[in-house]
């Protein structure tokens, strides 16, 4: 099992959840975080820490939010998205793109 | 001065400096094994431990708090004691022995062993404690034994012992990874972590379409929300819910007939009583939908195989020993009682423990102590307060607390309070400076579980001891508990000096001829000082401890080489299942040095026994004629009179507490130093649902009031729209005082939820508390906006 980040991170990135990892697995491109399944230990702390409640079990992902599972696992192993464990501040625009339900198009893979 | 005997006189001492140690989290039942970093005498790194038979690399978050358990402001440094003016003096280990031993021998002498009472020992991940408590206690022939375990799970012992005469050493659980359809009550298990990985065993039951999820609680739980049915129970209503659902089993004949013909007494009677139970009734008090009550019966009966995971939620509400009661009737009217995947005993190490029927009773309520998982009786932590302010001669004089807190952790905080008071000697033994400790007469410092030999033994599927070296130094002053009991008994006079030839038969123990012997001569020397089983067995042990121990890496190991001994000659069937080099080993005692060299090898935790679920039922029912006697005639009243009269609310507290949360930010109150919390918080507030807040003109982070019939608490609110309307909820583990980092004054972090238990809520056969529904008034205090609470709440 893991935890997934989905698409409500998206030009937010608030970057709250990375300061209650235990094991350090949040990964961080330049609009976007992804977790390391790998490195998840499925203990759900970042979860009610993410002010766009982007955060989701695998068990519960919505049937639209399904691809992220793989999209996670292969943006974190990519080198440039790097381990992320302290917070910082949100990406400027946040407060617009917080509403947004589509915004896949907007991911920066940072060449991934 | 006396001459204080002493074994252990200063700190262990490992490495200061080590990678990749194998350890266990303490923090929670769970025990995961861990690998941890140490530099400079400092824990650096906490990884899980993928060699750990148990948990098989699995942790939560809570393990990254061990450092702030370990080191932090409150840590006891050297033996204190309590002058008039409530602060305390340094006095040194001799002085403090002698002066507690010379008053515990006056109250002794001059009024009853019994006036001498124990509080506490073991706590999650550190047991050893007990092999040095329990036999100072049979030392002093005391049977005052208070534990949390009697604040909890005692009615599921006492329901056992009755109906199957089980031993105490065993738990009927359910088996989680194998069963088709579980019935989970009062449990949030992909928070709290209970069984082997809970996060991995329900997204197998959430996702596999063969295996069926019930979940029965309040809350939209983050296990209900994988749930194929969410029965959202009123609560403490449990018990109408279990009724409904053995009522429609009853009255659709939906019974297994060959397990209830093969393994059940007396089903007809109880057929017959649940003939006149309306399931709808039922349902509707409850608070369920009769449908889901309806279907989940049939196919609960019906499933190839069924299970009930249980903990605390069903625990502290009230009828507990009647909700425990139902939850086995169920099990055993559709043959998933002692049966693999449904629930089966599960055993703990160490040797068969003997069903004892006679157990002390407490003086003012009569209840009778229940034994569990220990083989002595355990008294409920909340009769304390009554049986310290009897008028009864007997009645408890001298308290000693080691490894609780029960200002903190016992129900009504106000009634132990005034309690404690009155005694005439409170002895606390304990790491830290815990609210107890505050108001001690003597506060004596031992290490934490990171920093001597630890042991951790709770039953799981298999047999999976764990016996763990200190991984840090720890203050000079501490002294591990059983060196502290030994001191105490020795300088009392209640166990004389090992006679010599102990010593050179302890020499030579550690070979199969030479344990047997070593074993019988201090058992006959033992008895031939007279005194009936529990002194002879002080006597034994305390021997143990100081012959046999002086040869091993601590002495308190001794009881484990002991208990090794005891599982091999009295369990063998399971330890060659699991251990093959077992099996060649005709002398029960080689085969004892084996377990014992194994457990000394492997401090990441060994397999030691498995067993085979087939004739699980046979093998733990000890009922004269194999059955279990199911019909339980002053239960059975009691269930009549609740079918029979409506429930009852106080409508000046129309709303229910529980008293006790599951988050990923508590740890019961083990880790002191709030500083172990991260994120935005607030960690500790007062939850309910946003229909009920908006009525209440309550808005989120407003400070709002809670008051029932003993006190009153404020924290900030919270709401969720997954809390049941009429229903609170309050994170556990909160309301310790820790000093605040930059002004040094002590300060409560977060709320203190035993402030509004009644002591009087409580079940009347265990005294288990009505923790989990404290009825209540709230209201709103403060508005959010020139509210400081979320300031004061943590230092996180």
């Amino acid at each position: 099992m893991t935890f997934v980040v989905t698409e409500a991170c998206i030009q937010c990135k608030y970057t709250d959840c990375v300061t209650v990892c235990p094991v350090d697995c949040f990964h961080e491109g330049p609009n976007f975080l992804v977790i390391n399944p790998d490195g998840c230990v499925d203990c759900g702390i970042c979860v009610p820490e993410c002010p766009a409640n982007a955060i989701l079990a695998d068990v519960d992902l919505p049937a639209d939010q399904q691809h992220f599972l793989q999209l996670n696992a292969e943006l974190s192993r990519y080198p440039a998205w790097a381990v992320i464990n302290m917070q910082k501040a949100p990406l400027p625009e946040h407060a617009q793109w917080l509403a947004v339900q589509s915004k896949l198009d907007q991911l920066d893979r940072h060449g991934a | 001065m006396p001459t204080i005997t002493k074994i252990i006189d200063g700190p262990a001492r490992p490495s200061p400096n080590a990678v990749n140690v194998p350890t266990v989290c303490v923090l929670c039942s769970h025990n995961c094994g861990l690998r941890i970093d140490v530099k400079d005498n400092t824990i650096t790194a906490i990884r899980g431990d993928e060699s750990n038979p148990n948990t098989a690399g699995y942790t939560c978050n809570k393990a990254r708090a061990i450092p702030n358990y370990v080191r932090h402001a409150q840590r006891v440094a050297h033996p204190l004691k309590r002058r008039p003016d409530g602060t305390f003096e340094r006095i040194s280990w001799d002085q403090a022995v002698s002066e507690i031993a010379e008053r515990l021998n006056h109250i002794r002498q001059h009024h009853a062993p019994r006036s001498i009472a124990l509080a506490g020992i073991g706590g999650q991940g550190n047991h050893m404690a007990g092999l040095g408590s329990l036999p100072f206690m049979f030392s002093l022939n005391s049977p005052m034994f208070f534990n949390a375990l009697g604040q909890e799970k005692t009615q599921h012992a006492l329901v056992w012992r009755r109906l199957y005469r089980a031993t105490p050493d065993v738990y009927l659980h359910a088996d989680e990874e194998h069963s088709d359809y579980m019935l989970l009550l009062g449990t949030n298990p992909v928070i709290s972590n209970r069984g082997r990985n809970a996060t991995e065993v329900f997204k197998d039951l959430a996702t596999n379409p063969q295996r069926k999820l019930v979940v029965v609680d309040p809350r939209v739980s983050e296990t209900a929300r994988r749930a194929d049915r969410h029965m959202r129970v009123k609560p403490g209503c449990d018990v109408y819910l279990l009724m409904g659902l053995t009522a429609v089993i009853v009255r659709e004949h939906l019974q297994d007939q060959v397990f209830v013909a093969r393994h059940v007494k007396d089903y007809e009677p109880l057929a017959k009583a649940f003939q006149g139970i309306d399931p709808v009734l039922m349902a509707e008090r409850a608070g369920v939908s009769a449908q889901d009550l309806i279907d989940t019966a049939r196919e609960f009966a019906q499933s190839p195989s069924a299970c009930i995971y249980f903990d605390l939620g069903i625990e502290q509400i009230p009828h507990s020993t009647i909700v425990s009661y139902l939850i086995n009737v169920l099990l055993l009217i559709t043959g998933n009682a002692g049966v693999e995947k449904g629930n089966a005993f599960i055993q703990q190490f160490g040797p068969k423990q003997p069903y004892i029927k006679k157990q002390v009773e407490a003086l003012v309520s009569g209840i009778e102590a229940i034994p569990l998982l220990l083989p002595v009786g355990i008294l409920p932590p909340n009769v304390i307060p009554e049986e310290i302010t009897s008028t009864h001669p007997d009645r408890i004089r001298a308290l000693i607390v080691d490894g609780a807190n029960p200002l903190v952790s016992y129900p009504d905080t106000k009634a132990f309070r005034e309690a404690l008071a009155q005694l005439e000697l409170l002895v606390v033994i304990e790491p830290a400076m815990t609210e107890t400790a505050m108001v001690a007469d003597y506060v004596l410092p031992t290490p934490v579980g990171y920093e001597k030999w630890e042991f951790n033994t709770f039953p799981h599927m298999d047999v999976t001891p764990q016996l763990r070296p200190p991984v840090v130094q720890g203050p000079d002053e501490a002294l591990p508990e059983p060196e502290i009991y030994f001191r105490l008994a020795r300088a009392m006079g209640l166990v004389p000096k090992a006679p010599r030839i102990l010593h050179w038969l302890a020499r030579r123990a550690r070979h199969p001829i030479g344990a047997p012997i070593f074993i019988g001569v201090a058992t006959m020397l033992a008895a031939l000082r007279g005194g009936g089983v529990f002194p002879v067995a002080g006597r034994v042990a305390n021997w143990l401890y100081e012959t046999l121990g002086a040869t091993l890496p601590s002495p308190p190991i001794s009881m484990l080489w002991l208990m090794s001994h005891g599982y091999a000659l009295t369990r063998r069937a399971e330890l060659n299942a699991a251990v093959p080099e077992a099996r060649h080993l005709k002398n029960p005692h080689a085969a004892g040095e084996l377990v014992f060299n194994k457990l000394l090898a492997h401090p990441e935790g060994v397999l030691l026994g498995q067993s085979p679920l087939q004739g699980n039922f046979e093998r733990h029912c000890h009922q004269p004629d194999g059955k279990a006697h199911i019909y339980q005639s002053d239960w059975m009243t009691d269930i009549h009179k609740l079918a029979t009269t409506a429930p009852l609310q106080n409508p000046d507290y129309p709303f229910i507490l529980n008293g006790g949360l599951r988050t990923g930010w508590n740890a019961n109150t083990i880790v002191r130093d709030p500083a172990w919390r991260k994120g935005k918080g607030p960690h500790c507030p007062v939850i309910l649902n946003p229909e009920d807040a908006a009525e209440l003109g309550i808005k989120e982070g407003d400070l709002v009031k809670l008051t029932s019939k003993r006190g009153a608490i404020e924290g900030p609110a919270k709401l969720e729209p997954g809390t049941l309307r009429g229903h609170l909820h309050i994170p556990n583990g909160f309301g310790m005082q820790f000093p605040d980092p930059v002004t040094g004054q002590l300060k409560q972090t977060g709320i203190l939820i035993n402030e509004l238990v009644d002591i009087m809520d409580r079940d009347p056969y265990t005294g288990c508390p009505h923790t989990k529904t404290i009825a209540c008034s709230i209201q709103r205090v403060v508005e959010q906006h020139d509210n400081a609470h979320d300031e004061q709440e943590e230092a996180a």
